[in-house]
């Protein structure tokens, strides 16, 4: 059991030339690759956009009408601002969850692409609040009900962040170590590694990629209705 | 005696277990009650149960840092 802590991800590929030589490590290939592929992916189905809608333009009126629903639903006024980057969020996760799918090992499986997402999100979550409240009355409100309940609101902003990451981290590692047990003890007990591997992958693989993906865009959205609420 | 110290840890599912347990049954009770109301109740049943999941896997990793040797 090499892959504890899911360092399998933070392999060197190759090194970028630059200065001293910048790493570029499996994690952040990968990250590219779902990168390419989601804004290809978007390309081919907004091009030739017609009135009444092709097949392809019903898939993207579809994910981009369903993101702004629940976005309107869920947040209220500021809906226009935020959908694109929750829905970014959440289709990006997809991706990156679902790459064990084809081989590759998931770089979420690696606690520090997760916490770059926590990080992002809890910062989406204190600058818009600034820039779309009152400053003064922002900072005022970590005081509102009792004075003594600062502390408690300062760590507020620590404690969503490690539970946002470690959340997504944990599932994600927990799902390719037990694929790759089961791969592993089906090869040593000489059976050929068919079918079972791929009904478990059904539910580590597809089903929690997919749930978790799903909770950390939901938890994101929940927050900033609660940072946001008039 | 690490080995032992993680399987301590995961005795945090326990209170997971129940917890996901008995919000499921109300879940489904309340289902019961009024079958329309299916569509505002899943959502929040996914939200409880994944909040509530996230605890176990919390000890799952500090599990995994034990053995390890972090």
């Amino acid at each position: 059991m090499k892959n504890k802590m899911g360092e399998g991800v933070l392999k060197v590929l190759f090194t970028i030339p630059i200065g001293k030589g910048i790493p570029v490590r499996v994690a952040v290939v990968e990250m590219w690759g779902v990168m390419a592929f989601l804004i290809i992916l978007a390309f081919y189905l907004t091009s030739n956009m017609k009135l009444v809608p092709s097949k392809k333009q019903v898939i993207a009126e579809f994910i981009v009408d369903s993101i702004n629903k629940i976005t309107k639903n869920f947040l209220g006024h500021y809906w226009h601002i935020f959908a694109p980057y929750l829905g970014t969020l959440f289709l990006f996760l997809l991706g990156l969850n679902l790459l064990g799918l084809i081989g590759l090992q998931p770089p979420t499986s690696n606690l520090n692409v997760t916490a770059s997402f926590g990080v992002m999100s809890i910062l989406v979550l204190i600058i818009s609040t600034i820039v779309l409240k009152n400053p003064i009355r922002w900072f005022l409100s970590h005081f509102k009900p009792i004075l003594i309940i600062f502390p408690f609101k300062f760590l507020d902003y620590f404690t969503r962040t490690l539970s946002l990451s470690a959340r997504l981290f944990g599932n994600i590692l927990a799902g390719v170590t037990i694929m790759e047990l089961v791969y592993h003890g089906l090869i040593k007990a000489h059976i050929p590694p068919v079918g079972i591997p791929a009904a478990l992958s059904l539910y580590f693989d597809i089903f929690d990629g997919i749930l978790q993906a799903v909770i950390f865009a939901f938890l994101s959205l929940i927050y900033l209705y609660e940072a946001l609420e008039e | 005696m690490t080995a032992l110290g993680a399987g301590i840890a995961m005795l945090a599912g326990l209170g997971v277990g129940i917890g996901i347990g008995i919000a499921t049954g109300k879940a489904a009770e309340s289902i019961g009650r009024q079958p329309e109301a299916f569509g505002r109740i899943f959502p929040l049943f996914l939200l409880g149960a994944a909040l509530a999941e996230a605890v176990a896997i919390y000890s799952l990793v500090v599990a995994f840092m034990l053995i390890s040797k972090i």
